[in-house]
């Protein structure tokens, strides 16, 4: 169980770009559980769409790259060189769509990983019901390498 | 285990794991050319089956390692354990 603040400690994102703000479950390099919760103030609102408010299927993906990012435990040694990035995103459906005042519970499952790739099964569900899967890998690259 | 089961086991991996369509998929089919076109990012799914299938790293092995199924079996062939 992690609240906001200890999510913070973990995660180099903040607002308006954090999208996981509590974790239930957590077993280190292995799954997670956390929520989402949607509001209709969230700044994307505004344009996607104009009185038709629905969440982005890229920023659901998002939320569930921010948990595997909690879920990923490395040696500090090595977060201090390397960077987690979103290598591949496959086989993503959204079931339902999502809209404000929904609650995302996503959970995600190491498929596989260890070496030099990590990948994640993701769900995410809203009240019990499915709203979208699919699979999440991804890589380390030294943060020296970045812009070269 | 057998360079030919070596061999079997990457073809399998190529055309479920990485989308490479058995029919064009010969064991000295270029992987990174024109035909087949994988990836840099292909190539790092490459080097974690390598590593969990085989206990053989790959990981900054040299090009010319991973130009087909049968330079990769070499490797692997004279790198376990």
């Amino acid at each position: 169980m992690m609240n906001i603040y200890q999510i913070s400690e973990k995660i180099a994102q903040r607002p308006p770009f954090q999208m996981i703000e509590k974790v239930t479950e957590l077993v280190p390099n292995e799954s997670a559980t956390g929520i989402k919760n949607v509001s209709v103030n969230e700044p994307y609102f505004m344009g996607h769409f104009p009185g038709t408010p629905i969440m982005p299927g890229v920023l659901i993906c998002e939320a569930c790259a921010q948990l595997c990012s909690l879920v990923i435990e490395k040696p500090a040694e090595d977060l201090e060189k390397n960077l987690y990035v979103l290598l591949k995103i496959d086989g993503f459906k959204f079931v339902k769509p999502v809209i404000p005042g929904d609650q995302l519970e996503i959970t995600v499952n190491k498929t596989k990983g260890g070496g030099v790739i990590v990948g994640f099964d993701c769900v995410v569900k809203v009240n019990d019901n499915l709203h979208a899967k699919g699979s999440l890998t991804f890589t380390s690259i030294p943060k020296e390498s970045l812009g070269k | 285990m057998a360079n030919e089961e070596i061999k079997s086991k990457l073809k399998a991996f190529f055309m479920s794991d990485l989308g490479v369509d058995g029919d064009v998929l010969n064991y000295d089919t270029p992987l990174f050319g024109e035909e087949i076109g994988l990836d840099s990012v292909d190539s790092l799914e490459i080097i974690s089956f390598v590593d969990d299938n085989f206990g053989v790293s790959m990981t900054g092995v040299a090009k010319e390692n991973f130009q087909s199924i049968d330079t990769i079996a070499a490797f692997i062939e004279k790198n376990k354990a």
